[in-house]
């Protein structure tokens, strides 16, 4: 736990330090609420507030989780420091979700940032009719985003070509999870594909809770696949981080990849 | 003898872009070029446009803009990345100190990204038509090419102008960024400039896109009356960026030196 709780406090002030971070904690946010805002503001999209706040804030979660789970790796090859972070006790995939607590935590100044930014700039009101429901369901979309960048972070163990990938993967993974639209507008066979995103039941789940209509079966069902496929995605994680470690050890080729 | 030199100096610069632009676009490892040039494009045109369709909107409007943002990026994005990728080689202060001036040098290595960025339309185009039934029949072909080669040129002027802040220590990655978002919002990409408060409207007229993909939307409505004028407005704001960016440079690459900043971020 000591390991875990340094790694934290020292990885919350490193990131929150690195001027990317700061960019994407404010941009994403800045980027989707606009839009969404611009283009639903005439369409008589039902909870438009839903949209331009969660859209923002969700996005600009997701992309905080996304970039630093993915450069945490590249930084840390970068530095010379993935050998000897292997070659620790402390297991891997430990220090790993230490960074990415301190990621998830941080990242809700994504979601702070867009709700200050769409109700100061855009005007858009934003109340909270179930609290405890929202809140919960915050903090199981945190809990499964962060094991789903966890288990990316496995994959970028084995690539050289993380900075392309993380920006490569920002946009797929907003449009099937659904933070700025309902993923039922989409083709049958792509609303199957993002059932395996946790992001998908997460903003599902925020999006019912915003309804001022009593929770109902869809909200439950949403929070209840949320963190199912946190936990799925975590034990995933587990496994190819034992899996890929093995590899890389045997083969030596942490830094010839 | 004046002539040879002439063609000596064109030769390098030539070799210069081939060189970088291959080097930076991943032609050795044609993967990356595929996931950068085609994949990423495509999946944020999938994103805008589907984000359209649920507000009742024509996804073609939204597979269009975002289809010559894509393309003209590669412009922004060339040069501030050679400077990027010099930095992490630690070659950037062998190239500040050659007898070249840092300006000509990089503006030779992002020469050929405006041109790749027809890559990407092309790309963007057949997904546009696809999935968004982007139609073509108004396109006059001739008027197109020359609109998106002059908005991927102009963009690369931002870029030399966005390449610069790494000369005076800031991270060029957030600036390369910044720039990027503020065109995804302002520059008609997604909904039109009109709609943009009156003070963000000035600011969307003055930057390098919002002419070049204006003039892109008249010809596909089959529109050609105002596409000379606004190309010609594209091209001239291209040359103003590129020329403040040249000066910048050359005043930056001589505070990087005087400073000792060059490889401070």
């Amino acid at each position: 736990m000591n390991v875990f709780i340094s790694t934290v406090g020292v990885h919350l002030k490193n990131t929150l330090a690195r001027p990317m971070f700061q960019v994407v904690l404010v941009v994403q946010p800045f980027v989707v609420a606009t839009t969404t805002y611009m283009v639903y503001r005439d369409a008589g999209v039902d909870n438009l507030a839903a949209f331009v706040v969660l859209g923002g804030g969700l996005s600009g979660i997701w992309s905080a989780l996304t970039f630093s789970s993915a450069g945490d790796i590249n930084r840390e090859r970068y530095y010379g420091t993935l050998n000897p972070m292997l070659a620790s006790p402390t297991s891997l995939p430990l220090i790993f979700s230490a960074k990415i607590t301190a990621n998830a935590w941080l990242s809700l100044l994504a979601l702070a940032i867009s709700l200050v930014y769409s109700r100061i700039l855009l005007g858009v009101t934003f109340g909270v009719p179930h609290g405890l429901a929202f809140f919960g369901s915050l903090a199981a979309f945190l809990f499964s985003a962060s094991t789903f960048a966890l288990c990316l972070s496995t994959t970028f163990l084995l690539s050289r070509s993380t900075a392309i990938m993380q920006n490569f993967l920002e946009y797929p993974l907003l449009l099937l999870g659904g933070m700025a639209f309902p993923v039922s507008i989409l083709p049958q066979w792509v609303q199957a594909l993002s059932a395996i995103l946790p992001m998908r039941w997460g903003s599902e789940a925020l999006r019912l809770a915003l309804d001022s209509a009593a929770l109902g079966p869809p909200f439950w069902e949403a929070l209840g696949w949320t963190m199912l496929t946190g936990v799925v995605y975590c034990a995933l994680a587990l496994f190819l981080f034992g899996r890929i470690e093995y590899c890389v050890r045997r083969e030596a080729t942490l830094e010839l990849v | 003898m004046r002539g040879n030199n002439l063609l000596d100096s064109m030769h390098r610069f030539l070799r210069q872009s081939i060189f970088a632009y291959r080097a930076l676009l991943g032609w050795l490892r044609p993967r990356d070029y595929l996931i950068m040039k085609v994949l990423e494009p495509a999946t944020q045109i999938l994103f805008f446009s589907v984000l359209g369709a649920f507000a009742g909107q024509d996804p073609a409007y939204f597979a269009l803009g975002n289809a010559v943002r894509a393309a003209s990026v590669g412009g922004l994005f060339g040069c501030a990345s050679v400077m990027l990728n010099e930095r992490r080689s630690g070659t950037l202060q062998s190239v500040t100190a050659s007898a070249t001036p840092l300006a000509q040098t990089f503006i030779a290595r992002s020469a050929l990204q405006g041109l790749d960025g027809l890559t990407t339309t092309a790309v963007s185009f057949v997904l546009g038509v696809t999935l968004f039934g982007l139609d073509f029949s108004q396109v006059h072909w001739g008027w197109l090419i020359v609109a998106l080669l002059v908005t991927s040129y102009a963009m690369s002027g931002l870029g030399i102008l966005v390449a610069t802040s790494g000369l005076v220590g800031i991270d060029l990655n957030l600036t390369m960024n910044l720039a990027f978002s503020t065109l995804i919002v302002l520059c008609g990409v997604n909904f039109p400039v009109e709609a943009l408060p009156p003070a963000l409207q000035v600011v969307s007229r003055a930057l390098p896109l919002t002419h070049g993909l204006a003039a892109v939307r008249s010809i596909f409505a089959g529109d050609l009356a105002g596409v000379p004028g606004k190309i010609l407005i594209e091209a001239g704001l291209g040359m103003l960026y590129a020329a403040a960016g040249y000066l910048l440079f050359r005043v930056t690459e001589y505070r990087a030196r005087v400073l000792g900043t060059l490889d401070l971020v």
